[in-house]
């Protein structure tokens, strides 16, 4: 069973004298219970991906294509609509804490505030719950820093509690944006778990990550993304061991464990992206047909958008 | 080059309970010149509030910041913010350090602009240039923070912070947001800026691997104390605590709760009734632990 179905999607910005295409034509699903992990270059347009999902992009924005969540396709669906979903069926875990946390509120009031609504369990109980969410996430001592503020919480603490906040409701779908950012490996093994359990209720899970080790241990497939486009999606355990795309050899690479060697060249850029395969400019292994856009192949039931597998 | 002598921090928290967070506890810390010292620990361990206490932008409860002879913490403001120019700070959250009103090329020129050092044109090549070294495309400079991606902010943040060539920089978790070539890259330039300029980086990071490929040396902080220092900690590392922290060992309790005596006793598989008292850091050739297993007693 599919549970999200993304087809052709555009997403662009209009700026005043550009036009910043930041995804160019994605096409992905994910199935129920399962967990799909969202990588690659930075500024490649994985946020805006999962923000377009949501419809939680600003006004300026141009969107072409289809995103069927249960059968209907999310960007036909009026704001009320869409309300009903938000939070509910499809939970979404920012990237940014700062951004995403009022700074005025408790952070207890502010975690409890989705499961009031979605839920519809009362503040008491909805805060009691935050702080055990809390507690798991070791957010020390519970009962005391559900009367904070975001400001008296360290980095990692905020991160934590956006994730306690996201995944609050049981939602059928969470896409959760860079969830481990800044948190230490004894603290990751929490959200390891907590997105474990999920996961065994089949629940699905699109992750937005940089970091590897963390998509290797949870997603069952990997999706990498260059340039606005989705460049090869893949079976985890076969990505880790031999990607396919040159993109994913080159990025495998540059790991701090493998010597911290960067790809060489600069980003392309989003507002003129390089003619056809948007990598080639920095592949080994450009040859003449690479001017030209390559389409996506089939590899044992595996997807590459490179010549190379023609 | 900049030198902490027994600093700490408390926050204050509620009107009822008037029992502060500490979030440092008596810290002596130094960086050499042109040299990196890693900081590692868990989450709230008090990591960022140490390294914005040693630029000053969070006033320690008590202790001294030395930095090139003066003590920080005695300066006016006015003589602060002049030296503020070669202390610098890569933030956590790029996106709490940018005023959202201001396009992004604004936010980098401000350090010239505040200390009165470039004129327009040099400005606007200093800038690009700037823009350039952390790979990005200067088409952005005409943006404003919400309009780019998390990474690419942070870079924004790190041509801010090397503008004005500091002589040192406290580095907090500056490539949280980077894919793992970006991050190389962006790693090597502030070594390569390191070595040419002679600058100090305080770098905290949660990333072992990386505290280990770019540190001279490595911190280890815990519950608001460095519990060891010194060369090839994550190699051979003496604590128990960081022994757990590499996965090494496992604490044998997951309620961290500390009384009195060494913070880590409710967690330390190898505590002892001597733990009930505070430990002291003790010097062995060069590493500095805190914890009774080395005191002599
Ligand atoms: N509101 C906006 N207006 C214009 N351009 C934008 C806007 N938001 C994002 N972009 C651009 O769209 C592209 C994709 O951004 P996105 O945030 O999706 O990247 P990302 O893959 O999540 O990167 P990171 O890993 O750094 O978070 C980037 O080039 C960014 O500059
Ligand atoms: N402004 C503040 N007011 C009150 N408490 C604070 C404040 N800033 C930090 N704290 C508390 O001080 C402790 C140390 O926080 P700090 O941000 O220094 O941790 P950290 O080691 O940087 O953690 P992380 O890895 O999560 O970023 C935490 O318990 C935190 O809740
Ligand atoms: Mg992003
Ligand atoms: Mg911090």
């Amino acid at each position: 069973m599919w549970v999200l179905v993304v087809r052709d999607l555009h997403v662009h910005f209009v700026l005043e004298n550009m036009t910043v295409k930041a995804v160019d034509g994605v096409s992905f699903h994910v199935s129920e219970g399962e967990a799909l992990a969202l990588i690659g270059e930075s500024g490649s347009g994985k946020s805006v991906l999962g923000m377009t999902i949501l419809r939680l992009l600003p006004e300026n924005v141009r969107v072409n294509g289809k995103i069927l969540f249960n059968g209907s396709n999310l960007l036909d669906l009026s704001e009320e609509g869409l309300r009903e979903i938000r939070g509910k069926e499809i939970a979404w875990v920012p990237q940014n804490p700062a951004t995403s946390l009022n700074p005025v509120m408790k952070v207890g009031i502010q975690v409890a505030e989705p499961m009031e609504i979605h839920l519809r369990i009362d503040r008491k109980s909805a805060v009691q719950r935050v702080a055990n969410l809390l507690k798991f996430f070791d957010i020390n001592p519970p009962e005391k820093r559900v009367n904070e503020y975001p400001h008296q919480y360290s980095g990692g603490m905020k991160q934590r509690a956006l994730v306690a906040m996201g995944t609050s409701t049981k939602p059928k779908l969470i896409i959760a944006d860079e969830p481990t950012k800044g948190i230490d490996m004894t603290k990751k093994v929490s959200i390891v778990e907590l997105f474990r359990k999920i996961k065994k209720n089949e629940l699905s899970l699109l992750l937005i990550t940089h970091d590897l080790p963390f998509a290797e241990k949870l997603a069952d497939r990997i999706a990498v993304m260059y340039c606005g486009q989705i460049v090869e999606v893949c079976n985890v355990k076969k990505f880790f061991k031999s990607p396919l795309h040159p993109y994913s050899k080159a990025l495998l690479n540059s790991l701090p464990s493998r010597g911290l060697k960067p790809i060489k060249g600069n980003p392309p850029s989003m507002v003129n992206p390089p003619k056809g395969c948007k990598f080639h400019p920095r592949c080994e292994y450009m040859s003449g047909r690479c001017l030209e856009e390559p389409q996506m192949f089939e590899i044992d039931g595996n997807l590459v958008r490179c010549w190379l597998y023609d | 080059m900049i030198k902490g002598i027994n600093l700490s921090k408390i926050y204050e928290s509620g009107f009822i309970s008037k029992k502060g967070i500490v979030a440092v506890d008596g810290v002596d810390i130094e960086i050499r010149e042109q040299e990196t010292l890693a900081l590692v620990g868990e989450s709230g361990s008090g990591k960022s509030t140490l390294g914005r206490i040693l630029l000053l932008l969070t006033k320690p409860t008590s202790g001294k910041v030395i930095f090139d002879r003066v003590d920080l913490t005695r300066l006016r403001n006015r003589k602060l913010r002049d030296l503020r120019r070669k202390m610098q700070i890569i933030p956590q959250h790029p996106e709490d350090a940018l005023d959202p009103r201001w396009k992004l090329y604004d936010s980098i020129a401000e350090p010239f602009r505040i200390h009165k050092i470039a004129g327009k044109d040099d400005e606007e090549e200093t800038v690009h240039k700037l823009i350039e070294l952390v790979g990005l495309d200067q088409e952005l400079l005409r943006r404003y923070p919400h309009e780019v991606s998390g990474g690419e902010l942070q870079r924004v943040v790190i041509a801010r912070a090397i503008a004005l060539n500091p002589k040192f920089i406290v580095c907090d978790e500056p490539t949280s947001m980077l894919d793992v070539s970006v991050q190389a890259s962006v790693v090597n330039l502030l070594m390569d800026l390191q070595r040419k300029l002679s600058m100090s980086y305080l770098f905290i990071t949660h990333d072992l691997e990386l505290a280990d490929i770019v540190a001279d040396r490595i911190a280890v902080m815990y519950a608001g104390q460095i519990v060891e220092e010194g060369i090839g900690v994550l190699k051979d590392p003496l604590h128990p605590y960081t022994q757990t922290l590499l996965g090494i060992t496992t604490p044998i309790s997951r309620e961290a709760i500390t009384p009195r005596g060494c913070k880590f006793y409710n967690l330390c598989p190898e505590r002892s009734s001597k733990c009930l008292n505070a430990p002291k850091t003790v010097e062995m050739s060069g590493r500095r632990v805190k914890c009774h297993l080395y005191m002599e007693h």
